[in-house]
């Protein structure tokens, strides 16, 4: 009995070795961000994802990725992702070897990351339309231009795939098909977020008008407030697996990537929040992006729904509706996973299979006019 | 009495996980009631009251004083990063007619030109 508590006590006084360890990188690397002053203009953010890749297209913040691979010679069509604009672009390439980057990559598959950069103030009057559209068809003109083709692929990740729905009804002729990861459609649904952003108490325009952009730390305390007890229950998982290197690794790099947001230029916040959360003109229809009318029945390319069943951000039916707004065929996968599980990890992995395989299909027709 | 203790410790962890869940649910609903919309927005409006009286003030202070501030810089930025947008896309549109003229295929021009050089594309046809 008491060389079993010795070992207990050991194994405790170890754990808590190791908790403090890694307490401290984590409280390094906030005081590191919080001490650090504005970075200047032209400063570039480094990419920090995993996999090796060169920039193909820059303008001003805003860069195109080409990961660096065997080259393919079965005349795939380019797939360039889409992350949101209020997290970092390095998600998908997260964890070395077990990313949908890494996947696609190391099958030889052609794959681009448009990066957004992080925005200033010179970006405040930047509306969601102008990046739809202006900013994405600039990427993708890079894209085809670096790969040789009239078309490419798309793959978007949460807000990411609402701006490549949009995207692609607005150039229909220049998308061949569409992958959606956990991207929001209905935004009248029973989330959270939906119930805090289109409650008409909540006045965006007093946010935009005095704030000219939203922080990206009144961002994540508000994600945290979605799941109030989720930080506690973190932090505890963290103290119980403290004895495997693999879960703390991945636990920092996930934390790494949770604590960097960025903030979001003021236009763009207040034309998203009032045409997706408020109006919900995606569903609704009648939407007007950049002084253009969008149509989703205009996408007629395939379209791959990859839906995370645990989502507590974007619920299953906010994503499951787009099959009846668009005019293509909608293939949909449900994994059983959260919002983040969904882009990493061991459940994701059946999706970075999926993802491959769809985008390894034959180019679909273009639109007829 | 190992065993004893293990139980004993099993079933603590139990209860524990349960009241865990339990209150996480409880406060996932709270945050979703109306009461709690309420009181966050109210806040949020006091505290954006609170800045938008700070930033008159220092506006009215720079302009008394013929202060140049970050706003007016922000101002100057915005133009020229539009001015930029326009560059950028009227070499977009140059680099796609050469291509097409390199390879002699046609190729969608994207993103959209200005009306002048569109004209001039389309005489380049």
């Amino acid at each position: 009995m008491s060389e079993d508590l010795w070992q207990h006590l050991q194994q405790f006084t170890e754990s808590a070795y190791r908790n403090v360890e890694l307490g401290a990188i984590l409280a390094e690397r906030n005081a590191r961000s919080l001490l650090a002053g504005d970075e200047p203009a032209c400063q570039e953010d480094p990419y920090q994802g995993t996999t090796p890749f060169e920039v193909i297209y820059r303008f001003d913040r805003m860069r195109v990725l080409k990961f660096q691979g065997d080259p393919d010679e079965r005349g795939l069509t380019p797939l360039l992702m889409i992350p949101s604009l209020i997290n970092r672009s390095y998600v998908l390439d997260l964890m070395e070897g077990g990313s949908l980057v890494a996947h696609l990559t190391h099958n030889r598959h052609p794959t681009y990351l448009l990066d957004w950069g992080t925005p200033g103030p010179q970006h405040d009057h930047l509306s969601f339309g102008f990046y739809v559209d202006d900013l994405m068809s600039l990427a993708t003109a890079a894209v085809r231009r670096d790969a040789g083709t009239d078309r490419l692929a798309l793959l978007g990740y949460c807000m990411g795939g609402t701006m490549c729905l949009l995207h692609a009804a607005l150039h229909p002729a220049a998308i061949d098909r569409i992958t959606l990861l956990a991207a929001p459609v209905n935004f009248h649904d029973e989330g959270v977020l939906s119930k805090w952003a289109a409650t008409p108490k909540f006045d965006v325009d007093r946010v935009v008008d005095t704030l000219h952009h939203m922080d990206s730390l009144m961002l994540q305390t508000s994600f945290l407030f979605l799941k109030p007890l989720s930080a506690w229950q973190k932090y505890k998982s963290l103290y119980e697996g403290a004895g495997n290197p693999k879960f703390t690794g991945s636990f920092v790099k996930l934390e790494r990537w949770l604590n960097d947001n960025v903030s979001v230029p003021g236009e763009l916040y207040r034309e998203y929040v009032r045409i997706c959360y408020q109006e919900n003109r995606l569903v609704e229809g009648g939407l007007v992006l950049a002084g253009k009318p969008v149509d989703l029945k205009e996408i007629t390319c395939p379209i791959l729904n990859v839906i995370a069943s645990k989502d507590h951000i974007v619920p299953i039916e906010s994503s499951r509706i787009v099959s009846t707004l668009v005019g293509g065929p909608v293939r949909e996968e449900l994994i059983d996973a959260g919002h983040i599980g969904i882009a990493m990890g061991s459940k994701a992995r059946l999706m970075f299979e999926t993802v491959l395989r769809f985008h390894g299909e034959e180019a679909s027709p273009p639109p007829a006019n | 009495m190992e065993p004893l203790m293990q139980e004993f410790i099993k079933s603590t962890k139990d209860i524990q996980t349960f009241w865990e869940n339990r209150f996480a649910q409880v406060m996932e609903e709270m945050v979703k009631s109306q009461n709690f919309v309420n009181a966050m927005t109210k806040s949020l409006e006091g505290s954006l009251d609170l800045r938008r009286l700070v930033d008159s003030s220092m506006g009215r202070w720079a302009e008394f004083y013929q202060v140049v501030t970050k706003k007016d810089l922000a101002l100057i930025q915005q133009q020229m990063f539009d001015q930029g947008v326009r560059m950028e896309k009227m070499v977009t549109l140059l680099e796609t007619i050469r291509d097409h003229v390199v390879t002699g295929t046609p190729r969608p021009a994207e993103p959209e030109a200005p009306k002048a050089a569109r004209k001039t594309a389309g005489r380049g046809k």
